[in-house]
């Protein structure tokens, strides 16, 4: 009696594997063996046909964890490469958390000179390494490959506070210097940036408390421990609807199109655009003609229809330089970066 | 109370496409299966099984995550109880008196209370989770970082209740614990602590590769190969699996009170399962007769954070799905993928989205009995486990923690640090100076001093004004009894009577 029934469970479990086993498959199999519908003709391979061409899988390094903003973004530019055919070999994702970035840069480093080994970049790739905190250097350690996005920050204060303008904000910080505590994400971070480049072009005093992420300080500024913060303005999206959050600046050149009436900073009369640039790079003295390859490639995808409704959804901006003006763009950037650090320094 | 049911019935509506109810059903079993594996929780779970979500119907997705999520919870408790190595952190506490019922030959007793523990804390969550949601989630918000800090401060004091036969020892475990949490990059200046240049040391040092260490590793390399993986098999006979009416009696007011403490626990940003199951193991063993026997082998000491772990895991998904506010690792990850699916958690969800809130309620009530049905039927199958000699099954349980271990970063070096941790804990074993309070000290440990910070600048630098916020002062009052109540009253008692 007591064998049969170990029998019969024994069969059901092995039914409930198979079950798994199933369900395991089917929803990864579509995205797989989907042939994709075309949105374009696949180019890739034509357009490059007389340069460089890949030959084996490419290793997509993401300095971060799973679920970030940086793997979002490099999953989406794989998944359209994959979907439309654009290159002839595989773009392989590894998360390569800690550090702040540190860790997967320097995993890249480590594998030397390779036409397969490729990173993409957030604010971090330039804080670590002016902070002392990476042994890399951000112009001649690395080559330039493409710049695909920014992210707008917004400035936005409790509901509570009762104020609706940046300038009523500064007023008050005026009069009561310290008596506002801005939050943001990580001690040299984007958001501290910004405060401390308000601060000195207001010539205020607000205080920066530090949190571990963006979800932390969206807690903190709806509890009302926290008066004034930085979040990107789709993470603050829903709080903004509701009213709980006042949206009073936006750190970009022009309004960001889910908030149309929020100003940016310059038509308030503050020098002020700071975003944090996302691009892709390889390390240092990979040949001319791969950069150019992949900087086709990585136009090809900014151009789909998918890339802009991606960037669209989560308020990034759609700025897209090529390898030869990213070079440019990067040590423009550099350099204000490392004004920004001199300032944070200061204050600290 | 209508439109609850109107809503409820909406989202059974969803379940009756039986593509659904297998997906609940196949995350529920893919999540057992992952939390038993040592070292992997629910987060890993869910962050390896998130690419399947790809292409799905977001109601579908999230049911399978969820799925994946308390069934990983449970899953936990499996290897804890058998062979004394937690397949993640809430299931710690699980350890100190799961694995002493396994030794005394009570294995199937203890494997069945889990179940029904975890079952029972998680299906009466879901009920709260539904009705109270919204509500509850408004107070969440009132803890800012002073509350925190108080909070974690009276984890911290849980320790007492953990130190086994020599406080100091306890201690000592503890304060290397604290020792360890403040490896890294400082949170408010950036300045290096401990890290001596190395890169993977910025941002600290995990606490999942060091209990991995500490408890999977240190197990198997003290293993002599003797007695311990002889569990008596008549134990775990089908009969067995149900504790006796005495037993129920003394559990049940544990797994009542560790479900409640759970979901409130679960629903604080932050504080989450792991802190959920070691409050309220403390206060299981605080508050039972037999208090004292707790660690060597007593059901309500599984049955209390067992329950307690399910209930938070329902409870955390309060915050998320509310306030977008994730209240831990996994349900951060799960926001992560709510937005991949393209649905934004906030407080318009269950307006917006109505279909996809009620579905994940009424996939958790049925997620709940697959549970139930997957920890009796599916335990011979765990059980058959016990029967591989011990030098095969260390060898596979030793390559599950090391693969786990590198899969959390990708990164050889979180392998270095499980087996550097694996050699302490087996010294530590051998001088018998306790894991757990050491585990709990790293997990604390930066939030304490995180929160503390955060709190000490926003009340510009007054330790006066963070400890007097009403709630906090509450918190830091009942961790001061906790800690410092037995002996004062013991004091008193003793002078008393030399009067």
């Amino acid at each position: 009696m007591k064998v049969k029934m170990m029998k019969v469970l024994a069969m059901m479990l092995v039914g409930m594997f198979i079950f798994t086993a199933c369900t395991a498959q089917a929803p990864a199999a579509p995205p797989a063996e989907e042939p994709a519908p075309a949105e374009e003709p696949a180019t890739g391979e034509e357009v490059a046909e007389e340069g460089w061409v890949p030959e084996k899988d490419v290793e997509f390094v993401i300095p971060f964890g799973a679920g970030g903003g940086s793997d979002v973004f490099a999953r989406k530019i794989i998944e359209i490469i994959t979907k439309n055919n654009m290159a002839p070999v595989n773009f392989v994702a590894t998360n390569k958390p800690g550090g702040s970035g540190v860790v997967g840069y320097t995993y890249m480093n480590g594998k030397g000179e390779s036409n397969y080994i490729m990173a993409t970049t957030s604010s971090s790739f330039y804080s670590q390494p002016l902070t002392g905190n990476s042994p890399l250097d951000i112009i001649d350690d690395f080559s330039f490959v493409a710049h695909l996005a920014k992210d707008p920050s917004l400035f936005a204060a409790n509901k509570g506070l009762g104020y609706t303008t940046l300038e009523e904000v500064v007023e008050y910080v005026k009069a009561n210097p310290r008596a506002l505590k801005y939050g943001g994400t990580g001690n040299v971070s984007d958001d501290a940036i910004l405060m401390y480049m308000i601060n000195e072009l207001a010539g205020i005093e607000l205080v920066y408390v530090p949190y571990d992420s963006g979800a932390d300080v969206l807690a903190a500024i709806l509890g009302g421990h926290i008066d004034v913060c930085a979040i990107s303005p789709s993470e603050g999206g829903e709080h903004l609807e509701s009213g709980a959050l006042v949206p009073l600046a936006v750190s970009s050149d022009d309004r960001v199109e889910i908030l149309p009436d929020v100003p940016t900073f310059l038509e308030l009369g503050y020098d002020i655009t700071h975003q944090q640039s996302r691009g892709v790079v390889m390390n240092a003295g990979t040949p001319e003609e791969v950069l150019d390859y992949y900087s086709d490639l990585f136009q090809q995808v900014s151009e789909t229809d998918e890339w802009k409704e991606f960037l669209d959804s989560n308020v990034m901006g759609d700025v897209f330089y090529d390898n030869e003006e990213y070079v440019e763009f990067n040590a423009e950037l550099t350099e204000k970066y490392k004004k920004f650090m001199e300032m944070i320094e200061r204050n600290q | 109370m209508e439109t609850l049911l109107q809503n409820l019935s909406l989202g059974f509506s969803v379940l009756a496409n039986p593509i659904v109810l297998l997906y609940a059903f196949g995350g529920v079993l893919s999540g057992v299966v992952i939390g038993a594996l040592p070292g992997l929780g629910p987060s890993v779970g869910i962050a390896v099984l998130l690419p399947l979500t790809y292409g799905m119907e977001p109601s579908a997705g999230i049911i399978l995550l969820a799925g994946i999520y308390y069934g990983a919870m449970y899953g936990g408790s499996i290897t804890a109880i058998l062979i004394n190595t937690p397949g993640d952190s809430a299931a710690v506490m699980t350890t100190l008196d799961g694995y002493p019922l396994t030794l005394k030959g009570q294995a199937g007793k203890a494997l069945g209370m889990a179940a029904y523990s975890s079952v029972m804390g998680g299906t009466v969550s879901v009920v709260a989770f539904m009705l109270f949601a919204p509500i509850i989630a408004g107070y969440a918000l009132v803890f800012g970082s002073s509350e925190y800090f108080a909070l974690m401060i009276l984890g911290l004091t849980s320790i007492a209740g953990m130190t086994g036969d020599s406080p100091s020892k306890g201690f000592l475990a503890a304060f290397i614990g604290l020792f360890i949490s403040l490896i890294g990059l400082d949170l408010v200046t950036g300045v290096q602590r401990y890290v001596f240049g190395n890169v993977h040391l910025f941002s600290g040092i995990d606490f999942i590769p060091v209990a991995m260490g500490l408890f999977g590793i240190a197990e198997i390399i003290s293993d002599k190969g003797d007695t311990k993986l002889d569990v008596d098999k008549e134990s775990l006979r089908f009969r067995n699996l149900f504790p006796s009416k005495q037993e129920w009696k003394e559990c049940l007011p544990h797994i009542g009170r560790g479900t409640g403490l759970g979901f409130f626990v679960g629903m604080l940003p932050g504080a989450g399962a792991t802190i959920a199951s070691f409050l309220s193991y403390s206060m299981a063993k605080k508050v039972s007769k037999r208090g004292d026997e707790f660690g060597t082998g007593v059901l309500e000491g599984v049955a209390a954070p067992e329950s307690a772990n399910n209930a938070a895991s329902m409870g955390a998904m309060v915050p998320m799905l509310t306030l977008g506010v994730p209240g831990s690792g996994s349900t951060a990850i799960m926001m992560g993928a709510l937005m991949m699916l393209g649905i934004t958690p906030g407080p318009s969800l269950f307006m917006k989205e109505a279909e996809v809130a009620w579905s994940l309620v009424a996939s958790m009530y049925i997620g709940n009995i697959f549970l139930l049905f997957l920890g009796i039927l599916g335990l011979p199958i765990f059980v058959r486990v016990l029967k591989v000699k011990a030098p095969i099954l260390n060898s596979v349980v030793l390559a599950f923690i090391l693969i786990g271990s590198y899969a959390l970063e990708n990164s050889m070096f979180t392998v270095g640090i499980t087996i550097f941790f694996g050699v302490i804990g087996y010294f530590m074993k051998k001088l018998k100076v306790p894991a757990a309070p050491m585990i709990l000290a790293i997990v604390l440990g930066y939030l304490t001093e995180s929160n503390l910070r955060q709190a000490l600048i926003i009340a510009d630098g007054s330790i006066i004004g963070v400890i007097t916020k009403p709630i906090s002062a509450v918190i830091l009052i009942i961790a001061v009894i906790m800690a410092f109540g037995t002996p004062i009253t013991e004091m008193i008692k003793r002078k008393v009577s030399a009067q």
